[in-house]
């Protein structure tokens, strides 16, 4: 299933595709990139704010973040 | 005891006033707000000598606690017509603290006739002088000057060409640390009330004073700080992610949310968010010799500010916020930074709010007066706000005024005031605040955006500051050693409150209704990418302000 990934933990950009079986957890997909978990504080699923337990279903966009905020 | 200086304008006099019982547990927004309530007709025309400008630094301000240097100034809105809050950072603040200055009020009103006015405030005491070698001046070679003639590192605040041409999207601008205007009173048209005044610039010299005000118990203020600190820097958004991107950090997750308003709020999602974001910003500031972070005052631990070079290297502006770039690139299709930097350094050096402009041009795109996403035509355009130029008035009174001279009816604003960085079909809880903050389009009333999106503030829980259910805790710690105060984190609930009543109830004598609190119609329109609408009914937006 083709996954449309959209990253930037640590600085780092990442606009790739990503096979993954349906009903894979968002917290596979952080550790298969080799993420640290603790540092994905903000889990984007599709533009919905979902938990590192969210199962993937594929042809999603998924957006994992650090910390942020501002104003 | 710290005092209140009174400058009138009428005869460029001054007087001293013992701050009454009733303010004296008031500081920034809560001091200027009942000000103006006390003494401000509601009725009155913000340009006319019955307006105040009120200019008020924070409770604690002029502490050695972390980020207490910004500045609070209030007056009834030349944009709004209802009370006004507006706040900025710079070096004036902590200035006016450490010379004893609670408030500042400015009365009065010279003859048309009479030039613009300069007011010095030091150790020495209050001087007016003419300033009209100044007039017609932007604020970069404005405060440059007045940095030659009373030193290097006095505070100033200024306004530029729109703010002495009472335009009513003018904002007032505080020196940054390096005597830069980047930083700036922005919302409201409080730069046009500055310019009825005839006051070009107030210059601030606190030489002579002591380093910190006096503190009623130094223990425990001390104990206190340090935990403050310790807050500020341990939390990730104000320790890491603020220092790293500045606010701008928001570009990328607004946008991936869906929020992030397009095209004059046509879309959630900017094709090119990562052209304008943080992320980007901070590249070209590292490869082009910039700073990626500074405090716009003294005692800053977040540092969310910066220089931003041009292609060449060379200084082009600072204090590049998430709102300005949104407001001058999503929202207008924009997607070159070096464009959008430029208008942001205009906007600074005529003294304009970043905001209003970004949906003013929004608002001329949309009138076809200029193409989408043209930068060179919009900095063009912005150009002529300081110039004698029928355009320049148009846009240099913000985005109702120029929806109206253009026939467009899509004008995204609320009680007059042009809309902020955060669509409110996909960030509802911030539509909920445009609707009824007594400030108009306004996103820092309500700031559902950290809890919401970002998570911080708590999950939508209201009683933490950073996270932690002990940080409001230690702010009022600070108050009650700051003043030799007993209050309660309750009672710090309670003076918000007082805060939104008497907001509320001067805009209600202003004119306001209830049929004020509502979004533009066209918010019912859908949204992409999640299909939402504004979908509240009034009742349900009404419900908000209802148990206050
Ligand atoms: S630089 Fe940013 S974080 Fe620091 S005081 Fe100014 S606005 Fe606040």
């Amino acid at each position: 299933m083709p996954l449309r990934l959209k990253s930037m933990p640590l600085q780092i950009f990442l606009n790739a595709s990503l096979e993954v079986a349906p009903g894979t957890p968002v917290s596979r997909v952080i550790a298969q990139l080799g993420l640290p978990i603790k540092e994905v504080t903000l889990i984007m699923v599709d533009g919905r704010r979902r938990e590192a337990d969210f199962q993937l279903q594929g042809n999603e966009r998924l957006g994992l973040f650090p910390p942020i905020g501002g104003g | 005891m710290s005092r209140i200086l009174r400058l009138n304008m009428a005869d460029q006099s001054y007087r001293w006033q013992e701050v009454p019982p009733a303010y004296a547990g008031l500081g920034g927004r809560a001091f200027t707000s009942r000000l103006l309530r006390d003494e401000v007709d509601p009725t009155c025309h913000p340009l006319s000598e019955a307006n105040k400008l009120v200019v008020a630094p924070g409770l604690l301000t002029g502490t050695p606690a972390a980020n207490t240097g910004r500045i609070s100034v209030g007056g009834k809105s030349p944009l709004t017509g209802g009370i006004k809050e507006s706040n900025s950072g710079g070096l004036v603040s902590q200035k006016l603290a450490r010379l004893g200055i609670k408030a500042i009020v400015v009365e009065g009103k010279p003859e048309e006739a009479d030039g613009f006015y300069l007011v010095k405030i030091s150790t020495d005491g209050v001087e007016f002088f003419p300033a009209s070698e100044y007039e017609g001046i932007g604020n970069y070679r404005t405060m440059a000057q007045l940095w030659k003639r009373f030193g290097r590192g006095v505070g100033v605040m200024s306004i530029g060409p729109a703010g002495e041409k009472r335009l009513t999207a003018a904002s007032i601008n505080f020196t940054d640390p390096h005597g830069r205007p980047g930083r700036a009173a922005g919302r409201g048209g409080l730069g046009a009330l500055m310019g009825s005044k005839k006051l070009k610039a107030i210059v601030v010299d606190d030489k002579g004073t002591a380093p910190s005000v006096p503190l009623a118990d130094p223990e425990k203020f001390k104990a206190a700080a340090r935990k403050w600190a310790k807050f500020i820097i341990e939390h990730p958004v104000t320790g890491q992610a603020l220092p790293t991107f500045g606010t701008a950090v928001l570009i990328n997750i607004v946008n991936e949310a869906g929020a992030l308003p397009t095209k004059n709020f046509r879309s959630g999602r900017f094709e090119y968010a990562e052209d304008i974001s943080g992320e980007h910003m901070v590249e070209l500031i590292k490869a082009r010799g910039g700073r990626t972070k500074e405090g716009c005052h003294p005692g800053c631990l977040i540092q969310c500010s910066q220089t931003y070079h041009d292609a060449k290297g060379k200084y082009l502006t600072s204090g590049f916020e998430y709102e300005t770039i949104w407001a001058l690139g999503a929202n207008t299709l924009i997607k070159n930074l070096d464009e959008i930097a430029m208008i942001d350094r205009l906007c600074d050096d005529f003294g304009l709010d970043t905001i209003e402009m970004g949906c003013t041009l929004g608002v001329l795109m949309e009138g076809g007066a200029i193409p989408w996403g043209d930068g060179p035509a919009a900095i063009k355009m912005v150009k002529k706000v300081a110039k004698n130029d029928p355009w320049g008035l148009i846009i240099g009174n913000g985005s109702v005024f120029t929806g109206r001279a253009l026939g467009v009816d899509r004008v995204p604003a609320v009680k007059g005031q042009g809309l902020p960085a955060y669509d409110p079909r996909a960030e509802k809880g911030m539509g909920l605040t445009y609707a009824t903050s007594p400030m108009g389009g306004d996103h820092t009333a309500g700031y559902t955006v950290a809890t919401n999106l970002v998570k911080c503030g708590g999950d939508g829980d209201p009683l933490k500051v950073l996270d932690n259910p002990d940080a409001l805790q230690c702010i009022v710690d600070m108050i009650n050693a700051r003043y030799g105060l007993s209050l309660t984190t309750g009672d710090v609930g309670t003076l918000g409150r007082q805060v939104l009543h008497d907001e509320i109830s001067f805009n209600q004598d202003a004119g306001f209704t209830k049929a004020h609190d509502r979004l533009p119609a066209f918010f019912k329109e859908n949204l992409k990418p999640h299909n939402v609408t504004w979908d509240f009914t009034d009742a349900e937006i009404d419900q908000v302000l209802e148990d206050l």
